[in-house]
Parts: structure tokens; sequence; C-alpha cells
């Protein structure tokens, strides 16, 4: 529970104000270096061609000044052998032990670095830096199993531990941990990547130290939460409307055992500052790998950005304004599992997560709308043994339709986390055994609106190894939802196509599916939700997107109502009729849309049947 | 009696400058750019530049031409309608885009994502693939899929090709084929193929590149054609040379088949043009700093030569082509300051452009700018006017400024000086990104500023990095065409090399280069330059196996087959030791082998004079308050023109020139060295 006093920065701070926005903007660019430094010195692909890391620099308490995910060093210090006065000026902590820093880190292959900052002898902050490593150990390469009870079966967990005492490298330790990877070359060289990220933090600080003097940096700091906290009051009360209560309910597909749907529910209202965000109601935490060990500040965080970036892209966000958020996150629920419970495949609730956060706030603000996202991000490994002998493993994470947003459409086979890239099919044709026939636009699988919804696209790979792919996708049973009249998306699919002609449907999780060299898997993800009435989109765009070969002919006459003349331009009688024709006969359109879902029994018979006959099928 | 001319094509205005080869004098010119028909505005103030320096356009022997007439089509988009021919099953490369979306967390919310220059209507899939890595054709190339799209495109009314297949790097064979049918069917189109254009690994990138080729290419082969058809007219006779994005050279011939090379002309020019300056002075490590109206381009000489990078972008988009590593931040005199929600004070990146331009340009900008900071405080005196055309108006200025002031709670001097701190933060943020987030200390650069409102602002930038001695060249506001006068003919050769330590050998790279080099040669001999005049550079960018850096690692190519690949991995392993602190024990990777193939071009001779008397005061021209650090200093303001070689003025001092201001700051003491730069070093009690 966050502290309900104001917090000490809260105040007059005794700097001017010149070199307050000089420290700010110097940290916001330092933040930004840390990134570069550890893409372009570490050798996973993950790291390297999809930017899968994440800085932050935090003040002497541990309080996030910049950044991105909110910190919990306080809690990874709680969890350590030693106490705040064990630090010394060059300890560099390491961990990726979930448990052990209250899901700061959501899974075991996040490796997490955190380096106390001295100056002149005094502790002046934190910066922290964690990636994704390609592997930890565990019982599926890639160390995501689908198939897991607990969190044993992930790999190897390093609790806090120092990596560096005192500027000396600790060897051993990380020697030990890398013995236990299938890739301990690249467990070796990703980690010391990040903790050189960090190290480029400490230069920072100390330079402005140096610059500025260290008693005016500390009051900087406290000076910049302040000012954040100050923003974000404002933001509040002129968005948030105080008295009534909304909620929002949506689901996750299934855990990849058969369990599901998922529930996830959320009401937030306000109460003076303070904006409470409750989960209960949620489900309980399931036997497979899904479990979010959603970190209650990583969760205030989430909550101030998405207010930030819908209405003041340029307020810094920071852990300033952690006493306006209450959040209440029921223990043993999915968002809250308990310790054993396997968190590999967390990426589906922490994808819906968001998505119910954007809807609840549509709900609760006037004017301001955003549909339902793919809905995860897909993620696919393929090992096996090379024509020569070798030992391969190919992690890769994939893209699906952006929902459409206030004021413009969803992008198609996108990213919805900042800054993730593809990797290039000639990169991956180069190192694994394996060709990428197609990567391509799923037509009309965005949802129809006003402002359409992205599409999700289709990867072919036709793999040239014996060995076997493990993947986890989402929302082949639920559908991104569409808002304000906006229609839901269209569902992932997953198809193995085998050299002796039978086909697969598969589930969209699954571990170690055996494949045989010229073997195909059709790897296809969801679109992206519509927001506005579908009616009211101008003709001349879905004419243009017709011809763009992105909507088809038929949905534009049966989703659009636009007739297109023989010339491809739009056919304005004949839409204006169609268009009439389709509202004469449709009813009021509901606040969101959430697609022809069977009932709740249905869907979880559907759900289990699905697995119990993959089951049948591998065994 | 022959001269040499550069031409500085920009958005607003054209800079010449002239350089008579025997008095070795230089002319300046500067007249208005034509955007809608570029090639006469260079036409023009080619003929009032030798008219100026006394000369005639059939008298130029050398003409060096830089232009962002390609940057302003990418940015404006008004390029050209560009059709793509790609491998099927991957005709949505460039809509795709790598699935990148902008942070932070619901950067999506807010991306604003261009279509693609070659749009989806415009693209075929054809079949025919290339395996990987090996290169070997798995399945032949659709030929009459390719003619039927050929014809279908040049019916549609696409006015330039791109071919962009699949694995093309290691094996053109299909590309080469589709642009041979390209020219049975179409003749008259434009092709470009992208194994031609980047021959390295990476679909979207090879694309993304090739096509902003061709999207250039209708517009800049007519340009270039109707500026040599103008000249001739003119009675010239003098070859031309279009300065591309790495500062170096090439012919107009060149510059029509990859204009994608000119993406960044401008500004490599004035970096070519400081970094000459400073290596004669014997300074050879300097940062730069060019400040002009809405940006400030800086970037990092080292050993006399600018860093280039590979990685050139332009608005939105990143393509692969060399270029000059030039950092730009949103931060010129026109940048408007703004107080925020929070509080905090933010200077650009928007600005008031040329219209309505600064509140103190008296044209009805009512925004506080840079420039209007800088009037406020006195730095640009009652005796400028700007750009030698504008009368300034002193209490818009203020006015403006006084709204900062006012949510401040400060003074207008207070607030007008915090407006300089800010823009003078953003551009050292961009200083510190070309040097210190690289490994580079800048106590050990020196510091060369140009640009219109550069010398203005680099003294307090040079004193919060320690970046001495400042240095302002002469001319500073067309740096950049001089620049163009110091560049040589220049181009890469590359081949995709992707070869560890444990495979190859000193002898296989060493053969390697040599082939490279034969090429680089052949393109040289083509564009006329003699063999005695040529000159090669050899580089491998290497990085540990699987990493994504390409680090540059200079080869001496005489020692390669005695010495191994020991030195180079030395260096290599040095430069990341530096950079990152750290090393691997992996093998080294030899990504990529480029030889840069020169041809050395005299275009300028640069005067070195007597020094003479350390008095300055026949120079000065007024004693005016300005404020500086919370004080108002009686400042001397001096006029450059005036100003002789060994006078030293002591700070605060203010020099005017005909196209920009140089702030000496108190403390500092400015010296005019035997090459007429302006020499500014922290004086003794600092």
């Amino acid at each position: 529970m966050s502290d309900t006093a104001t917090p000490d920065f809260v105040g007059d701070h005794d700097v001017d104000q010149t070199t307050l926005d000089i420290i700010e903007s110097t940290l916001s660019n330092t933040r930004h270096e840390m990134d570069r430094v550890v893409e372009t010195t570490a050798i996973s692909p993950v790291i390297r061609e999809q930017s899968d890391q994440f800085p932050l620099i935090a003040d002497a308490q541990g309080r996030m000044v910049m950044g991105q995910f909110g910190s919990a060093i306080d809690t990874i210090l709680e969890n350590s052998p030693f106490d705040r006065d064990d630090l010394n000026d060059g300890d560099v902590i390491a961990t990726n032990d979930p448990y052990a820093c209250a899901g700061a880190v959501s899974h075991t292959p996040d490796m997490l670095l955190l380096r106390p900052i001295f100056y002149e002898g005094d502790l002046v902050g934190f910066s922290s830096q964690w990636g994704n490593l390609m592997d930890v150990g565990g019982k599926t390469p890639g160390s995501m199993p689908v198939q897991a009870t607990t969190i044993f079966e992930e790999g190897m967990r390093l609790p806090p531990v120092k990596l560096y005492k005192e500027g000396e490298f600790d060897s051993e330790l990380l020697e030990t941990f890398a013995h236990n990877t299938r890739l301990p070359e690249h467990a070796e060289a990703d980690i010391k990547a990040l903790a050189a990220g960090t190290k480029a933090a400490e230069t920072r600080v100390h330079e402005l130290c140096d610059r500025f003097g260290k008693e005016t940096y500390v009051e900087a700091c406290d000076a910049i939460l302040d000012r954040t906290r100050a923003g974000m009051i404002d933001l509040i009360h002129e968005f948030v409307p105080e008295g009534e209560r909304y909620t929002f309910e949506d689901y996750v597909d299934d855990d990849g055992m058969g369990n599901g749907p998922i529930k996830l529910h959320l009401e937030i209202y306000r109460e003076g500052d303070t904006v409470y965000l409750d989960w209960t109601g949620t489900d309980e935490q399931v036997p497979g790998t899904v479990n979010f060990l959603l970190n209650e500040q990583m969760f205030k965080m989430f909550t101030g950005v998405f207010l930030i970036m819908a209405f003041d892209p340029l307020l810094t966000f920071n852990d300033g304004y952690y006493d306006l958020f209450e959040v209440t996150l029921p223990q043993g629920s999915v968002v809250q599992p308990e310790f054993p419970a396997a968190l590999g495949n967390r990426l589906p609730l922490m994808a819906r997560q968001f998505d119910v956060l954007q809807a609840t706030f549509s709900k609760l603000i006037d004017g301001f709308s955003v549909a339902g996202s793919y809905g995860t991000s897909p993620n696919l490994v393929y090992a096996g043994t090379d024509s020569e002998g070798n030992d391969f493993q190919m992690l890769e994470i994939l893209y699906g339709g952006i929902p459409a947003r206030p004021g413009g459409d969803g992008l198609d086979g996108h990213s919805w986390w900042p800054l993730f890239r593809t990797v290039p099919a000639e990169y991956q044709e180069a190192y694994y055994p394996l060709t990428i026939d197609e990567y391509s636009t799923r037509a009309d699988t965005g949802g129809a609106g006003e402002f359409r919804g992205g599409h999700g696209i289709t990867k072919v790979y036709t793999f040239e190894a014996e060995g076997a792919i493990t993947f986890q996708d989402d929302r082949a049973h639920t559908y991104p939802w569409g808002v304000d009249g906006g229609k839901h998306a269209q569902t992932s699919e997953k198809k193995l196509l085998r050299t002796d002609g039978t086909e697969e449907e598969l589930p969209s999780k699954v571990e170690n599916v055996p494949v045989s060299a010229g073997d195909k898997l059709v790897f296809s993800t969801a679109g992206g939700g519509g927001l506005g009435d579908p009616l009211e989109r101008d003709p001349a765009v879905v004419a243009k997107e017709v011809e763009r070969g992105l909507v088809t002919e038929s949905a534009a006459s049966d989703e659009y109502g636009v007739v297109l003349a023989d010339d491809g331009g739009v056919d304005e009688a004949a839409t204006a009729d169609r268009r009439e024709e389709l509202r004469s006969e449709r009813d009021e359109p509901a606040a969101f849309d959430y697609g022809p879902l069977p009932d709740d029994a249905d869907l979880e018979e559907r759900i289990a049947a699905e697995r119990r006959e993959f089951e049948d099928r591998h065994d | 009696m022959t001269h040499n001319l550069g031409v500085d094509v920009g958005g607003t205005f054209t800079d010449v400058i002239v350089f008579d080869e025997a008095t070795h004098e230089l002319t300046i010119d500067k007249v208005l750019s034509t955007p809608e028909n570029p090639s006469r505005g260079v036409i023009r103030g080619i003929e009032e530049a030798t008219t100026k320096a006394d000369t005639s356009v059939a008298d130029l022997e050398l003409l060096f031409h830089g232009t962002t007439v390609v940057t302003n089509m990418l940015l404006e988009e008004t390029g050209a309608r560009v059709g793509l021919i790609t491998s099927s099953g991957h005709e949505d490369v460039l809509h795709l885009a790598r699935a990148w979306t902008p942070g932070p967390l619901y950067g999506w919310m807010d991306m604003e994502k261009p279509e693609p220059l070659a749009d989806l209507v415009d693209t075929r899939g054809v079949d025919g693939t290339i395996s990987s890595p090996d290169g070997e054709e798995t399945a032949p190339l659709d030929e009459d899929a390719v003619r039927e799209a050929v014809r279908d495109l040049e019916a549609a009314g696409v006015e330039s090709l791109t071919v962009a297949l699949l694995n093309a790097y290691l094996n053109p064979a299909h590309e080469e084929r589709v642009r041979e049918i390209v020219a049975e069917e179409a003749p008259e189109l434009p092709v470009s193929i992208s194994s031609e254009i980047v021959p390295e690994y990476g679909e979207y990138e090879r694309t993304l590149t090739t096509v902003i080729n061709d999207y250039a290419r209708p517009t800049v082969i007519e340009y270039l054609e109707e500026l040599d058809d103008s000249l001739a007219d003119a009675g010239s006779t003098a070859t031309m040379n279009v300065v591309r994005s790495d500062g170096g050279l090439m012919s107009s011939g060149a510059a029509t088949e990859r204009p994608v090379e000119l993406a960044l002309s401008g500004p490599s020019g004035g970096v070519v043009g400081a970094a000459t300056i400073a290596s004669k002075k014997g300074v050879p490590d300097v940062l730069t700093l060019d400040m002009g109206g809405t940006s400030t381009d800086v970037s990092l000489v080292e050993g006399g030569s600018p860093e280039t990078t590979r990685q050139t972008k332009v608005g939105y988009r990143e393509f692969k082509s060399r270029s000059v590593d030039v950092n730009t931040v949103g931060a010129g005199g026109g940048s408007i300051a703004r107080v925020q929600l929070s509080g905090s004070l933010q200077v650009g990146p928007e600005s008031s452009g040329a219209d309505p331009g600064p509140a103190c340009y008296g044209q009805g900008g009512e925004e506080p700018t840079v420039t209007d900071a800088n009037v406020v405080l006195g730095r640009i005196p009652e005796s400028v006017r700007l750009g030698g055309r504008m009368e300034l108006d002193r209490e818009a200025a203020r006015d403006a400024v006084a709204t900062v002031a006012d949510e401040r709670g400060s003074t207008v001097e207070e607030a007008a000086q915090a407006i300089l701190d800010i823009v003078n933060e953003n551009m050292h943020g961009a200083l510190r990104v070309v040097s210190v987030e690289r490994g580079y200390d800048p106590r050990e650069f020196g510091l060369v500023a140009f640009g219109g409102a550069g010398p203005m602002h680099a003294n307090a930038l040079a004193d919060v990095m320690g970046a001495y001695p400042l240095i302002v060249p002469p001319g500073p506001g067309v740096m950049s065409a001089f620049g163009f006068l110091t560049s040589d003919v220049q181009n890469e050769f590359s081949e995709t090399y992707l070869e560890t330590e444990d495979d190859v050998d000193g002898e296989d790279v060493y053969e390697k280069l040599r082939e490279l080099e034969a090429e680089a040669g052949e393109w040289l001999a083509s564009e006329g330059v003699p063999e005695d005049d040529h000159a090669f550079d050899y580089v491998a960018e290497c990085r540990y196996f699987r990493q994504d850096i390409r680090m540059s690692i200079p080869i001496a190519i005489d020692e390669l087959r005695e010495t191994g690949l020991a030195e180079i991995r030395d260096d290599f392993e040095a430069r990341h030791d530096r950079q990152f602190g750290f090393s691997l024990d992996a093998p080294l990777e030899i990504a990529n082998l480029r030889v840069i193939g020169k041809g050395m071009l005299q275009g300028v001779t640069i005067e070195e004079r007597e020094l003479g008397d350390a008095d300055p005061s026949d120079a000065e021209i007024d004693v005016d308050d300005v404020y500086f650090d919370g004080d108002t200093d009686e400042t001397p303001i001096y006029d450059r023109t005036e100003l002789r070689p060994g006078n030293e003025l002591d700070g605060p001092a203010i020099v005017t020139d005909d196209d920009s201001t140089v702030v000496v700051q108190p403390d500092h003491v400015a010296t005019i060295d035997r090459y007429a730069n302006i020499e500014i070093t922290r004086g003794e009690d600092q």
C-alpha cells in the first residue's frame, strides 16, 4: 500500500529553474544513452534487433526520477542479504527472480542490474537496467515453457546478489549462472552490456554533481519528482471525473494448459487528488505460465503514463505521482500470483491489463476512446540441430494490429510496445536453417470503424532442419474489441503444413512441437479493434485501401457501405444507398463490440477441448 | 585568371563563394533560393557572385555544388511516383516498416506514420528465390511476371522504378535481370536495383534506401541537366562536382544515378570546411557547431577527418547511406520558448521559421525566440542589421520575452538568459551524443562554430564543455559553400563480409580489399581523376561475433599480410573498451569491408598572413551595455572586417560581421590568427 502522507519531496526547492531544466534534460538524455549502450554491445538479437531492455535512474531513496518502468529498489534491497548501509561505490546487484523484486521483472529471462551511485562517499542515487536474456535454463529453450506449473521449471534464478563488489567483477558468480543456461556466451555478454548501461548513468550523474554540486543535484531530483506530481494532480482534476465508479472486464484466452478464459476486472474512481484502481473481481491464479506478477509501482507508472501520453505528452513521468494512485491487487489472483506460480508467459496478461486500463479510461473520459489491441507480444522459439551438427535457437517477437486511436487509424502489424522492431527475414535466413516465404498484412482483420483498427500479419516459415517450435500468442478465442460503434477485430491463427500434405491447426500456445525439414508454419496475429461508426468513414479512404489490398471489396460494401465503381473509385450514389440500407438493418451499436463470443461456460469448454485434442494428437 | 566556385543551395538562401587562384581572395554572395525551379537560383547566384568577384562564368575552372533539393523533397514529400518490384510474399515490406513505434509506452497513440514512398498500389511481387547464406538460385525468376509488372506500372504512371529482391545482397543476378527487362519494356523509366545501392543485408533498409533513390531521381536528373545546360549557355567549361552526404564529391552524371547520396549534401560541407580550417591551424580534433534559424547540426572531427555514419536520417526515415555523422537538434535562432504546464521552460523544437520569424523581425511574430533573447541581452548590438538587411524591433523582442518572465516571476533579462541557457543545453546534449557518448572527452577537442547563430552561442558552450580553442572561421554564414571547395572526389565500395577471425586471415582480407580498390580505381577514372591523384582508405567494420555494433577500424593495407588480423583486433578491443568499459572473450567478426576511393582536388588555398599588432582599437566601432551572468557590462563592439591578424580582444566583446555576430564572454580572450579565424580561449584568470 502506498503511503497516504504527502511525500517528503513536496515543497520549496532551493534550485534555480534553469539548473533544474538542465538536470532534467540531462537525465532524460542519459536514459536513452543507457539504451544505446546496451543495444549496441549486447549480442542477443532480442536485445540488439528488438530493443527489449529498460533503463532507469533513481534518487538515493530509490524513487525513479527518469525511466519508463517505475522502481522496486526498496523491495530488491529487502529481499537481498544486505542492507542499504552495506552498499558500496562500485557495487552492482543482479537479480532475475520476479518474486524477489515484487515483479519489477516479471519472468526469469529478464535480468535486472542495479547500481548504487555514490558521490564523495555519499549515496546520491541508483541506476538500473534490465533486459531479456535469450535463455536462463529450465525445461524449454528460451526459458518460457508453456506447460509448467512452478517457477522452478523456468530456469536459474539469481536472488539479489552483488555481481560487482566495489568495482570487482565476480566472474565465478556469472559463470555459475551462465553455466545453467543453454547459451552461456550470450548470457555473459548481455549481462556485461547491461552493466555497461548502468555505468553510463553513473558517469552522467557524477558529471552533474561536478557541475552543479551534490546538494543541488539531490535537490533537483526532489524538484523533478515534485514537478511531475503537481502536473499529474492537474491532469487528474481536469480529466478524471469525481464521484462515479467505472468498471471494465476482458479476458485472456487461456493458460496454455486448457484453463480459460481468464477474467480481468478493473474498477477506477477518484476521491480528491487520489485515483483508486481496484483489480478485485479478477480471476484467481492459473496452473499454467500466464500468471502476471504485477508490480504495484509499475502499474501506477502505466496509469500515469497513459494520462500523460493522452493529454500532456511533454510531462516527465517518474515516481513523483505514486501517492496519487491507490492500487488494490488481490493476493492469489492472476495479477498477484503466489510463489511458486509459473510466470514465463505473462505477456498476454500484461497486454490485456493495458487494454483494460485503456477501456476503463475510455468509459470514464468524455470524448476519448481507444479500442482493444492484438493482445500480447506473440513470440516464437525454433530450436534444434542444423545439418552441420550445430545447435541453434531462434527467438522472435511478432506484432499485430494497433487499435484505432483518437483521431486516427490503428497501424497494421506494428508493436504496441515502444521501440521494438522485427528481426529482418534476411537475418533469420542467414543465421538459422529456415526461409521466410511470406510476411504480409492480413486484409480485413482490423476492426472496421470510422477509424480502422490495424490489421494483423501473417508470417510463413519453412523449416530446413529438424527441431521443435514453442510459441505463445493469444486472442485466438476472444476478440480485440471495438469502441464507440467501431467493430471488433479478427482473431489470431496458427497452422502447420507438413511435407506429407497434412495440415494442423495449432492452439495459440504450444511447447516443443517437433518439426521436420520442409514443414511450414503459418503464423497469423490478431488485428486491433475499430473506433467509431464504420459508416462514417471517408469513402475515398476505403476505396484507396481496397486498391492497396488492405480491405477487400466485399468488406468495403458489407462493413463500410462503400460501393466501388468500375474504375475503383467511389460510386457515390450506390454508397449512399448501401449505407442507408446497413443503417436500417442494424441495431443501435453498443459502446463496446466484443465480437460473437459464446457464453463463459461454452468458451471454457471450447478452450479445454482444444487443448485435449491437441494433446491427444501429440501424445 | 582562373576561379573556383562553391555554391550551397539551402531552403531559403543560396550561398556562393568564389576563390581567385591568383590572389587567393574569397568573394562571398547570398541570393534567395528558388525552390520551385532550383536551378534558376543557382545560376543567378553564380552569375551575381562571379560579377562581384570581377570574373565571369566562362572563367570558372572547378564548380562545387551542394544542395538541399533531395533533403527537402524527402521532408516535404514532393518526389516522384515510384514503382517497386519486390519478392512475392514480401510486398508489404515498407508498409510494415519493421513494426517500429516510438517511445515511451503508449507512443503509438501519438505516432504519425507517413505513407511509404512507394505506394502498395505501385508494388508488385515476383517469384524467384536466392538462398541464404550461400546465394544460390533456388527458384528461377518469373520473367513473364516481371514483364507484365513493368508494363502495368508504366501504364499506371510511375515515374521511376525500384527493384529490391530478398537476398539480392548475396547474389544480384535476379535484380540485374529485372533491370534488363525494364530496359526492354520501358526504356525511359529510371530504374535502381537494391544490390547496387546498398549491397548489405536487411531487406527493409535496403528497399527503403533504393526507393528513396528513385523517389529523388526524376527531379534530380531534370535539375542537374537544366543546370548543366544553363551553365553551358553562359559559356562555362568548368567541371561540375556535386557534394555528397559524406562530404565527398561526385560528377553530375554519378549524382543522377545515386541521388540518395545527396540527402545530407548541405550540412556535410560545413563540417568538411571546419575540419580543413582547424587542421590547417594545427587543431585536428574538433567538434563542429552549425547553428542556423531552425536547427543546429553538430559533429565530431578526429585527426582532420569528419566521423561518418552509414545510418542517415531525414525526418521519420532512417536509411543506409554514408554521410558525415551530423547530429541535428531543433535549436536555432528562431526556436520558440514556452513555459510548460509543469513550469519547466522549453525552447524549440518548434521554430518561428522565416515567416513571421522572431518577434524582433517585426513581421508579426509574438512568441519569444532565441534571437529575441539575444536582442534583449544586447548580444546583437544596435549597429547590426540582421543579414545586413533588417532593422530590429527591440521593443517587440522585449515584449515577447516578458511573457516568459511573467510566468516565471523573473526579470526580463533573467528570462532571456534562461532561454539562452536552455537552448545552449539542448545543443550541449547534441554535442555530448557525438562526443562523450562515443567515448571522446570534449576537453581534448576544439570547437569550430559557424552558421548564422553559432558564433553567438559557441563561447558559452565551449565553456561548459571545456572545448578550446573555439574557432570562428571567416564567413561563418557561408561555411558550407566554403567547405565544398575543400572537398575531394570520393566514393566508397563495400561488401558484406561476415567472417570471423577463426575463418579468415590477413591474406584473405588483403585480397578482398584489393578487389574493392580496383573497383574504386575504375570509378575514379570514370570520374576523370588521373591515376596519380588516386588515394584509398581501407576500413574493416568490426564487432564481436553476433553483436550489432559496427566499429570502423582503419587498416594499413601494406602491413596487413604480415601482421594479419591481430592489429585490427587490438584496435577494435581498445575502442570497445574505451566506449563501453568492457571487452569479451568472443571472436572478432568483420561485418563489412570498405574501400574509400579519393581523387584530390585543389579547390581553395587558405592564405596565411603575418601577425601584426595586438591592439584592436582601430576596429572598435561602439560600446554597448551587454548582459552577462546577472550583470550588465560595458562591452566594446568590433567590426570584423577591420580586425587584423594578431589583434587581441579581451572579453566581454562583440564582433560584428556581414552574416553573423561573435560573442566573446567575460574572462575570455579572442585573437585573430594568421588565417583570419577568431580564436577564443579562456583568460588567464580561469
